[in-house]
């Protein structure tokens, strides 16, 4: 290897280390973003099974509030009529139409969680006053299934010694009495209303915030239900309810199910007031799931913010001036080089035979949207048939252009059938395959079919593996968040990519493969032939 | 880099990155990467330096030439016809004959007038070429199988590989075709490569797919031993070859015809490192040897002399007794 290339390719690593070194160092730019901690992507379903012809489907949706904020809200209504109404201060989607069995309604946004407001419980609180007593009056009167004004509420009271002359004391008996003393269950006990679970002195999680704000309101603090879903990263889950009580002039969040001392998880509130998160009219039975992620690519919205406003060169320069279209494009052309390494790695070192230079990569960015089992199973499926099919053709002997089109024309179809298939069986990986290149894909059918016909099945077989595999470690490199992120905010990495690929050129020693091809030298002989 | 390779770097096994980086890229030019790809100028190289190749009866250039097909074949009743710029033997289709307006095919196989054209057409739209551009046919002589080949293969015409370094032949072999290789003699297909010893056209050494062998399998007759007839012409095609192309690094296939003599089949840019194992002998040493020695103002015969030479440094022991073919089996 001359001097030269190296001294090259050494003076390519130190300017990206020296640029890298500089960002960080001088104008703070982070190694490893962390995640943003408050913004999430979250998605509510709902499903209607058995719909009549005048279906009507009412659900909460979130609203902007003091602890949350939402935005980029999208929805998608299958046939439906889809309005947003204002109710009590919350909002409800109104769906109507003729759905289809299994039609699904699906509400998608993103949202802030803003830090809670801080403070403690006051100790002690007088009496409710007149003036704030009529203002709030809705939070203290009693409701359908909040009989704050029941007999069986003020003689509890009465037993357990609870008065409303300090209402903060009041509020720590009473929440201490449904958290300790009323028995929680999955909520298929019986009725849910305050009055039935006070009785039984069990309930669910709404039947039990129900109980206790139908105390609470008995000792005039005003309070309401609440209800919403805990953020967990990547989870799903139903509905809960919690309580909230207003004293001292602000609202506090109360638990039935946890004592004060517990701190609550960060969560979505859906709506406040007591209601029913879904309500169908004309269908059997509807269900809400909602879901939801931590959003990552806040940090790259942070980074654009901060460096959008700054008057340093290095920023201007950087790839976060672009508009965010041309962005999100080059986040994932930026990793196309560490693949195309990938492949040279594959190719030259490890000797890993593939079908054309490139092709693996397209492959791997093809695999970015569906994953790797579903992409796998998904191009085998598209170039098993495309191969049976262009085997049947073999006997048409068609020429080559009119052959290549036909064939093109057939991985569409096949394609656009399986998509349906898999809409069917209620997979959304199905709009995946749309984005493989079907150039490609039809390609490979063509050459495959030549490799099997000329090299035989079992060489041809070791190309496909072989390609299969630097696609799936390209796929790593690739869909690698952390990696499209730093490479993103420092392109200058790909010096050491083309310094890396510099050396490489020049490497004249064994491809791992040859090991095996060239075994007779290491043995000393060969194998003799039986 | 690793260890492991210790063993085979010690026996001067090439790799390819080696190959690629240290021959290829330094000896052959990219301009003259054409006239080696293109079978018709090779064959027009030929014909100016006295290098004997099979006859070429004619060339389908394109689809509106398939008319005249049939009249062109007619005057041939056998006949080799192939892409101008295949390789690896891709897409070759031999007629050892025709009868009542049907082609008989070298595995017995008829086509019709119909199926010949559909294939010569594949052959224009780039099916077989290297880079599936647009390509030509050919159409040319059948090499006549040689008698003493005759015992030694299966199905087809076994040809001879000469590596050929700087214009000095570094290290030949014999690659004969089996049933397992349907008749073809490409190596990974199962064909049988046998070492020749550059000093003598004596086989000295075989395998099939990496196995040792030393008795054809569908013949039953050795492959070990065998004298390649006309060794010294083959030798020269070789070297004269290079010369001709001017590329530093060269394969060179060649095939005996019971007639005529040695032909020159086709030449390769990027030849193949099978023939080091077939040899069991690694392709640096030779051409190390050769990398130290300025070529140039040496002629024909006297880059013979000197592969000769290098072969006999590298492979001192003497090389096995000719056995006579025994009968043709099976």
């Amino acid at each position: 290897m001359s001097l030269r290339l190296i001294a090259v390719a050494a003076a390519f690593v130190l300017a990206a280390t020296g640029l890298i070194t500089y960002k960080v160092v001088w104008l703070d730019y982070e190694l490893d973003p962390k995640p943003a901690p408050d913004r999430w992507s979250v998605q509510m379903e709902v499903r209607l099974f058995n719909p009549d012809d005048s279906a009507k489907v009412t659900f909460f949706m979130p609203a902007d509030g003091t602890n949350q904020r939402i935005y980029d809200e999208r929805v998608s209504a299958e046939g439906m009529r889809f309005f947003i109404r204002p109710r009590d201060g919350n909002r409800v989607a109104v769906a109507v139409g003729k759905p289809d069995e299994g039609s699904r309604l699906t509400y998608r946004f993103s949202m802030q969680t803003l830090p809670p407001k801080e403070g403690e419980l006051p100790r002690s609180v007088p009496p409710i006053g007149e003036a704030e007593a009529k203002q709030l009056a809705a939070l203290l009167a009693p409701e359908e299934s909040i009989q704050s004004d029941a007999e069986l509420v003020s003689s509890l009271l009465e037993e357990l010694e609870i008065r409303g002359d300090d209402r903060a004391k009041a509020l720590r008996q009473i929440h201490e009495f449904i958290v300790g003393d009323v028995q929680t269950t999955d909520g298929h006990d019986g009725p849910q209303d305050a009055l039935a679970v006070l009785q039984r002195e069990r309930g669910g999680v709404h039947g039990k915030a129900r109980a206790e704000v139908a105390m609470l309101r008995a000792v005039s603090i005003p309070a309401r239900v609440v209800a919403g879903v805990p953020l967990t990263d990547g989870g799903s889950t139903d509905v809960t309810y919690w309580v909230e009580a207003r004293l001292d002039g602000r609202f506090w969040p109360l638990d039935p199910t946890r004592g004060l001392d517990v701190a609550a998880p960060e969560r979505l509130i859906l709506h406040q007031g007591d209601g029913v998160a879904i309500d169908p009219v004309g269908i059997e039975r509807a269900t809400l799931a909602v879901s939801m992620l931590r959003e990552r690519e806040a940090q790259f919205q942070i980074y654009q913010r901060k460096i959008g406003n700054s008057d340093r060169l290095l920023d201007k320069l950087s790839l976060y001036s672009l508009p965010v279209k041309t962005r999100v494009l080059y986040q994932v052309l930026l990793l196309v080089p560490l693949g195309a390494l990938v492949v040279a790695i594959f190719r030259n070192l490890v000797g890993v035979p593939t079908f054309g230079t490139f092709m693996p990569i397209l492959i791997s960015l093809a695999f970015r949207e569906s994953g790797i089992p579903w992409g796998l199973l998904l191009f085998s499926t598209v170039v098993g048939i495309g191969y049976v099919g262009r085997h049947l053709l073999n006997r048409a002997q068609l020429l080559m252009v009119p052959r290549l089109s036909f064939l093109l024309t057939l991985v569409i179809l096949i394609i656009a059938g399986l998509m349906v298939l898999a809409e069917h069986l209620g997979s959304n990986k199905a709009f995946s395959i749309a984005l493989f290149p079907i150039v490609i894909i039809t390609m490979t059918i063509e050459r495959l079919s030549i490799a099997i016909a000329e090299e035989g099945p079992r060489n041809a077989a070791k190309v496909v593996i072989g390609t299969l595999v630097v696609a799936i470690f390209g796929y790593w490199v690739i869909a690698n968040d952390t990696l499209q992120h730093f490479v993103f905010t420092f392109p200058e990495i790909h010096l050491v990519t083309l310094a890396i690929l510099l050396l490489m050129g020049r490497y004249t020693g064994y491809r791992l493969s040859e090991w095996t091809r060239f075994r007779a030298f290491r043995k000393g002989s060969l194998d003799r032939a039986a | 880099m690793f260890g492991i390779f210790r063993q085979i770097a010690a026996r001067d096994v090439l790799g390819i990155n080696a190959r690629n980086a240290r021959f290829i890229s330094p000896h052959n030019p990219r301009r003259l990467f054409p006239l080696v790809d293109d079978k018709l100028k090779t064959k027009a190289l030929c014909e100016t330096h006295g290098i004997p190749a099979p006859a070429l009866y004619g060339v389908v250039e394109a689809h509106g030439d398939l008319r005249v097909l049939p009249a062109l074949l007619a005057a041939h009743p056998d006949f080799v016809i192939k892409p101008v710029r295949g390789a690896m033997g891709n897409g070759v289709l031999v007629v050892t004959s025709q009868e009542d307006g049907a082609y008989v095919k070298s595995s017995g196989v008829r086509m019709s007038d119909a199926e010949v054209r559909h294939y010569v057409s594949g052959i224009l739209s780039g099916l077989y070429s290297l880079a599936g551009s647009a390509d030509r046919a050919m159409i040319e002589y059948r090499v006549r199988l040689h008698p003493v080949f005759d015992a030694i293969s299966f199905g087809g015409v076994p040809d001879i590989r000469v590596i050929v370094f700087k214009g000095v032949p570094a290290l030949a072999m014999l690659r004969l075709p089996t049933r397992r290789s349907d008749g073809r003699a490409n190596l990974h297909q199962g064909a049988i490569a046998a070492g020749i010893d550059l000093s003598t056209g004596l086989t000295h050494h075989a395998v099939q797919s990496n196995r040792l062998i030393e008795i054809h399998p569908d013949t039953g007759n050795r492959v070990i031993g065998v004298e390649v007839p006309a060794w010294e012409e083959i030798l020269r095609i070789a070297a004269v070859s290079a010369k001709m192309t001017g590329l530093g690094y060269l394969g060179v296939d060649v095939v005996l015809d019971a007639q005529l003599g040695p032909l020159l089949l086709e030449l390769n840019a990027r030849p193949g490192l099978a023939i080091q194992i077939a040899n069991f002998q690694g392709l640096l040493g030779p051409l190390s040897m050769l990398e130290r020695i300025d070529t140039s103002l040496l002629d024909t015969d006297e880059r013979i002399l000197l592969a000769k030479r290098v072969s006999q440094e590298l492979r001192p022991g003497s090389a096995p007794a000719v056995t006579p073919p025994l009968e043709k089996v099976g």
